[in-house]
């Protein structure tokens, strides 16, 4: 399923690649989580003939520019609201709601309204058992919250590894690897999965590593490629010339200069991971506790109903899916355009 | 064109080689006694020790990994576990027959609109229409596809009532009367992939209206209708083709939840399946049957597009 964004993303890297000049590409040192090299100034030195490097006070201006125009895009600013309201509602789910996710709404006269739908008792209804749907929702939040990141967090840290091996240092070493990743990439994310779980068992430890090493062959491919065009440009040459060696060159001169799509490769990846543990979910391959809250399975223990016109205790979960995939990929997709502008 | 078609194959070979290790080394990490538990807890050692010998569940490791590979050279799986008496092959022969269908009605209702939509957005670029193109694929691309058929399922099939809630096709019913069964689950098809096609025409159609063979084709007097069908449109849908190839393989065995939502006997309900019982056999030809597919669907890309850039061919068949 993953595929395609990615290979959007390969598209845009070659074009980027071969398009644009040197000095452009350098702009991806936007590096907001690493310190910024003092190594750089050798650089200076070296290309103050092609101007290629910008000082720093003109980095932080594009990084400022940047920054104004994210929190001018709707996109961005509509998915972090979005994003930031269920992380709220992972946190603290007592603020929204006054029924628990296992509590049976009981109206004033003390009866129990089972299966009924939206109103103003329980604005998503009730279901089977007579719990709220909206507690549901609510609290539904926090386990495909608490994986995601995770996982998604852990397959960027692997691939970006990968990655820069692969992409630099070439050789058969890429070859290998390379067969090992189309492999992977040629079955869907969700059926090795399901395979994985089935026989290593579902905890939460067992889920986060599978999608972190399910996705870790998505994130080496766009990162290699990615570092093979930052391989190409003349910091790196000069690099090199110093005689700098290659652990060097791969983590303290292209590192920095790829953090924009690491980050953007991470948001992506966010965003497939709460895909894939949803539809795990649904699967029924997650978590031990069948009564607590989640999203995919409320699905899957409702969506039955539907054909006897229940729909609220399916669909709503299932709008709440939609509404946090779409915005982490809105996210993600602001944070791509900017960081090419 | 030989050569290169030569050299995709053979490497395809080599990923599929690793698929099948990687397969095979899931099933046979496997904790627990194999035999026994298909035999069953109270079952007599001597019916467990049949089953290992007939199953070759003790034989040592590359003897294993070895008798995989001649079962899917001769596509002999041998029995399901879960059926006992039932050829694997004829579990999954029917249910991939059914992927089939489905994924052809998906492409065929997701491809020209998507194809139309992904060259109107790059035609207006930055415009509201390209924006509202772009934005609305990203949503439905990214929302999973048995989410979208949940959502499908009751706005069309139950508060509509146009289409069939389920896809529980009567047997007997003849190959145009399944459409009507089919659509639905392949309008969740549509939902999710109408983005990612969108996206990679418009990305591919941008790019091939800035070159210089446009602007030559333009200069020579061309019109713009003739310009679109002559030049651009042979170069912007190469990416086109190669997302669609790699898609159709994982439409074959990734809608797992879409198949259980509308109930529909396809490949990815019965690997579903085939994982829960746990059925070893079925599962390995299941989840190999989706990599072989996978493979012919991007080397039938690739030659296509081999076959619309000479470019690409060089650049394929010499790395």
């Amino acid at each position: 399923m993953s595929s395609a964004t990615d290979d959007e993303a390969e598209l845009n890297l070659t074009r980027r690649a071969t398009l644009e000049s040197n000095s452009d590409a350098l702009q991806g040192d936007e590096a907001p989580t690493l310190p910024v090299e003092p190594e750089d100034k050798y650089d200076t030195e070296d290309e103050a003939e092609d101007g290629a490097l910008l000082a720093a006070a003109e980095r932080r201006k594009i990084r400022a520019e940047r920054r104004k125009l994210l929190l001018t895009s709707p996109a961005f600013v509509i998915g972090s609201l979005i994003v930031a309201f269920w992380i709220l509602c992972a946190i603290a789910p007592g603020v929204f709601t006054q029924w628990g996710p296992n509590e049976v709404v009981r109206l004033a006269d003390g009866s129990t309204i089972p299966r009924t739908g939206p109103s103003a008792d329980a604005w998503f209804g009730t279901d089977a058992i007579g719990n709220d749907v909206f507690a549901r929702v609510i609290y539904g939040a926090r386990p495909v919250l608490i994986l995601a990141p995770i996982a998604a967090a852990l397959s960027v840290v692997a691939g970006t590894l990968l990655g820069l091996i692969m992409g630099y240092v070439r050789g058969w070493t890429d070859e290998i690897m390379s067969r090992i990743i189309e492999a992977f990439l040629s079955i869907p994310v969700i059926l090795l999965a399901l395979m994985v779980l089935v026989i290593f068992g579902r905890s939460r430890l067992v889920i986060i590593v599978t999608i972190a090493v399910l996705f870790t062959p998505v994130v080496t491919r766009t990162v290699r490629s990615t570092v093979m065009a930052e391989a190409q440009l003349d910091y790196v040459t000069s690099a090199k010339l110093r005689g700098e060696n290659n652990l060097y060159v791969m983590v303290r001169e292209i590192l920095p200069n790829i953090t924009s799509v690491v980050v953007v490769e991470f948001t992506v990846r966010v965003g497939y991971a709460i895909f894939t543990v949803a539809t795990l979910a649904f699967l029924g391959l997650t978590a031990d506790d069948a009564t607590s809250a989640d999203w995919g399975r409320d699905v899957a223990n409702n969506y039955g109903l539907i054909q006897a016109d229940q729909w609220w205790p399916s669909v709503f979960p299932a709008l709440a899916i939609a509404s946090l995939v779409i915005a982490v990929n809105l996210i993600a997709d602001s944070l791509d355009r900017v960081s090419k502008a | 064109m030989l050569r290169f078609t030569l050299r995709r194959l053979a490497l395809s070979l080599v990923t599929l080689l690793i698929l099948i290790f990687v397969v095979f080394m899931l099933t046979w990490l496997t904790p627990g006694d194999t035999a026994r538990r298909l035999a069953g807890p109270f079952a007599p050692q001597e019916r467990v020790d049949a089953l290992n010998e007939q199953l070759g569940l003790e034989d040592p490791f590359f003897v294993q990994f070895w008798n995989l590979l001649v079962s899917v050279g001769t596509l002999d799986f041998g029995e399901s576990f879960s059926s006992p008496g039932v050829q694997v092959i004829d579990l999954v022969q029917p249910a991939l027959a059914n992927s089939a269908k489905l994924v052809f009605l998906g492409l065929l209702l997701t491809l020209p609109i998507s194809i139309l939509a992904g060259v109107i957005a790059a035609r207006r670029k930055d415009t509201l229409v390209d924006r509202s193109i772009v934005t609305f694929g990203l949503a439905s691309a990214s929302i999973p596809e048995f989410v979208s058929g949940v959502v499908l399922q009751y706005l069309i099939g139950v508060r509509l009532g146009w289409l069939p809630a389920i896809s529980d096709i009567p047997p007997g019913t003849s190959l145009f009367g399944e459409i009507e069964y089919l659509l639905l689950p392949a309008l969740a098809i549509v939902a999710v992939y109408f983005g990612y096609i969108a996206r990679i025409t418009r990305a591919g159609t941008i790019s091939a209206l800035d070159a210089d063979y446009t602007r030559t084709a333009y200069m020579k007097g061309l019109s713009t209708s003739k310009v679109l069908r002559r030049h651009v449109l042979r170069n912007s849908l190469q990416p086109t083709v190669a997302v669609t190839g790699t898609q159709i393989g994982y439409l074959f065995g990734g809608l797992v939840g879409l198949e259980i939502v509308f109930n529909y006997p396809g490949l990815g309900r019965l690997i579903f399946r085939a994982a829960t019982t746990p059925d070893f056999p079925l599962l390995q030809a299941g989840v190999i049957t989706v990599a072989v597919i996978f493979m012919i669907c991007t080397l039938g890309a690739d030659l296509i597009i081999a076959w619309m850039n000479p470019r690409a061919r060089m650049n394929l068949g010499n790395q």
